[in-house]
């Protein structure tokens, strides 16, 4: 009799976890399902805005007929990806062009995680550190990074837009680990001073594990602003060389639209993918916090 | 005054079975008295318990031993050095187990080895011996959050002990642990401090903790703290926390309180 109810039980446990798993089949299902449907419904208001638009004179003389639909841009993106089929003699394909703006973003990135991390740590650590840097900061970083371009300019020349892309990476990067350090709980501090830690160990091995999530928060925020701002500066600073702002402004300037739209889903593609990639290393790295998400 | 520092030192010299001396320690924090010259002695491998009112700065006395707070006045001293900061020599257990969240249990107890700057190999050898010592050997990989309160306060014992310190400092350590784990959690302790033979000074605000773990307890008076009685424990171990001795001598401590 207690083997029948206990087995009678186990099965209905069973069923229930299986009822479980099964409605979070189902769920991850619709969540993607919901992605594709507004996906498709975007690229459809798009499409019929465009094609609608050449029969409508008010959207005529806004020049909307001469965007190109979303099949239409993405073939100009990968007809025009390696160079091919480009009028102008110099112009090179949209993925050398956004190559370069991407090593351009990265290597102005890597400046200030350099710079900015140990002055972020300085700040939050030192006694003194927020006095001595922080008015600095805070009247620096309101200006826009695209507010530099041209002292940018006059200085790096064509190197103008890795400055700008370092600006707007440095700030988001030194006030995120200032305000990590700053948050640094003191048992911890102490628990490590008891166990004979220096402060060099004090630094090393609990200051920074603990304010790290806080920096690859200011990093992942500085990255976004480094890609925005290094579009921008190209179309202002680069003109002639390689750089996808720069192959945006010249073939709008050629009244080439398809490409325009073509080298800014380009850009979208990247940042998205660079977005991806920083929270994918974020999850690795800070496995051991306790999140919403799991 | 490099010479009343060494003079200081000298003063501490004393007892060869004493290991911790305190003497006329005061403390205050601006104007806020919390301790007021209080006395006393630690012998080698003795459980000394203390305990008093809460908010008496029973904390601050341990703190001012670990080196966390300055004393306003007085000394302490560990085998005849005078007491300067915070060191691995005195092993300190918090209430909140104040464990670094980003180690596993493993790399937490490795902390104070790794510190000394220890090879990677005796590092693990010891803080595995350490977690075997809690009884934490299947939870060398699991991070703090993913612990009970119980198992955390273990792997803060294990990581104090790693260290190999000449006393243990604990602070209210299972205060905050449910009746039946906070027993559980003593018996280990008494079992730990038989097999390591450790000197343990441990801060207390249950009567019942302090009488079923003391060889020795001070009974503490209200802000600012002092010294009001010192009750030696002469009930055989294991305790038995209903017998008629233990009963006694807490409606003893009680009435001190």
């Amino acid at each position: 009799m207690v083997s029948h109810t206990q087995s009678r039980g186990e099965g209905k446990a069973k069923d229930l976890h299986m009822t479980y798993e099964k409605d979070a089949e189902k769920e991850k299902r619709f969540h993607l399902l919901v992605k594709i449907i507004s996906f498709l419904a975007f690229l459809l208001i798009w499409h019929l805005l465009v094609t609608g638009a050449e029969s409508s004179p008010f959207l005529m003389q806004y020049r909307i007929h001469e965007i190109p639909a979303p099949f239409e841009a993405v073939q100009a993106l990968v007809g025009n990806f390696l160079g091919r089929g480009i009028g102008s003699t110099y112009e090179r394909g949209i993925g050398l062009n956004s190559l370069m703006s991407f090593i351009r973003v990265l290597v102005g990135f890597a400046i200030a995680c350099v710079l900015g991390i140990p002055i972020g740590l300085a700040m939050g650590y030192l006694k003194y550190g927020v006095d001595a840097g922080g008015t600095i900061v805070e009247i620096l970083r309101p200006i826009p990074p695209l507010a530099w371009i041209p002292i940018a300019i006059m200085i790096f020349r064509e190197n103008a837009p890795l400055f700008i892309v370092f600006l707007g990476c440095f700030f988001p990067i030194v006030l995120n680990t200032t305000a990590g350090v700053k948050c640094v709980d003191m048992k911890l501090m102490e628990a490590a001073k008891t166990l004979g830690a220096s402060s060099r160990h004090l630094v090393s091995k609990v200051v920074m594990p603990w304010a790290l999530p806080s920096v690859v928060t200011g990093m992942r925020i500085g990255l976004g602003i480094g890609w925005m701002s290094v579009v921008a500066a190209e179309m202002v600073g680069v003109k002639r060389g390689l750089g996808i702002g720069a192959f945006i402004w010249r073939v709008y300037t050629s009244g080439n639209i398809d490409l325009v739209v073509a080298g800014m889903i380009m850009i979208g593609f990247i940042g998205w993918l660079m977005n991806f990639s920083i929270e994918f290393t974020e999850r690795k790295l800070l496995k051991w916090r306790r999140t919403i998400g799991g | 005054m490099f010479r009343l520092k060494n003079q200081k030192s000298d003063d501490c010299k004393g007892d060869n079975e004493v290991l911790l001396s305190v003497k006329g320690l005061r403390k205050r924090f601006g104007s806020l008295n919390v301790i007021d010259d209080i006395d006393f002695d630690l012998k080698l491998g003795e459980l000394l318990c203390i305990v008093g009112p809460s908010g008496c700065g029973k904390t601050t006395i341990l703190r001012a031993i670990a080196g966390l707070e300055k004393p306003s006045g007085g000394r302490i001293c560990l085998e005849g050095k005078t007491i300067e900061g915070p060191g691995p020599d005195r092993g300190m257990v918090f209430q909140d187990p104040a464990l670094f969240p980003w180690r596993n249990s493993l790399k937490n107890v490795e902390f104070g080895l790794e510190i000394k700057g220890m090879g990677r190999e005796e590092k693990e050898r010891i803080a595995r011996s350490s977690m075997d010592l809690v009884g934490l050997e299947d939870f060398s990989h699991s991070y703090p959050y993913q612990l009970s309160g119980g198992m955390q306060q273990r792997v803060g014992l294990a990581r104090a002990l790693a260290n190999d310190p000449e006393m243990l400092l604990m602070d209210e350590p299972f205060g905050a642990l449910d009746a039946q784990t906070r027993n559980s959690m003593q018996d280990e302790l008494l079992r730990i401090w038989g097999e390591t033979k450790k000197t343990v000074m441990f801060v207390t605000h249950s009567v019942d903790e302090a009488i079923y773990l003391g060889d020795r307890i001070l009974v503490l008076s209200a802000r600012p703290a002092s010294i009001r009685e010192e009750i030696k424990v002469q009930i055989e171990r294991p305790r038995d926390r209903t017998g008629e001795q233990f009963n006694d001598l807490r409606k003893e401590v009680l009435g001190l309180l």
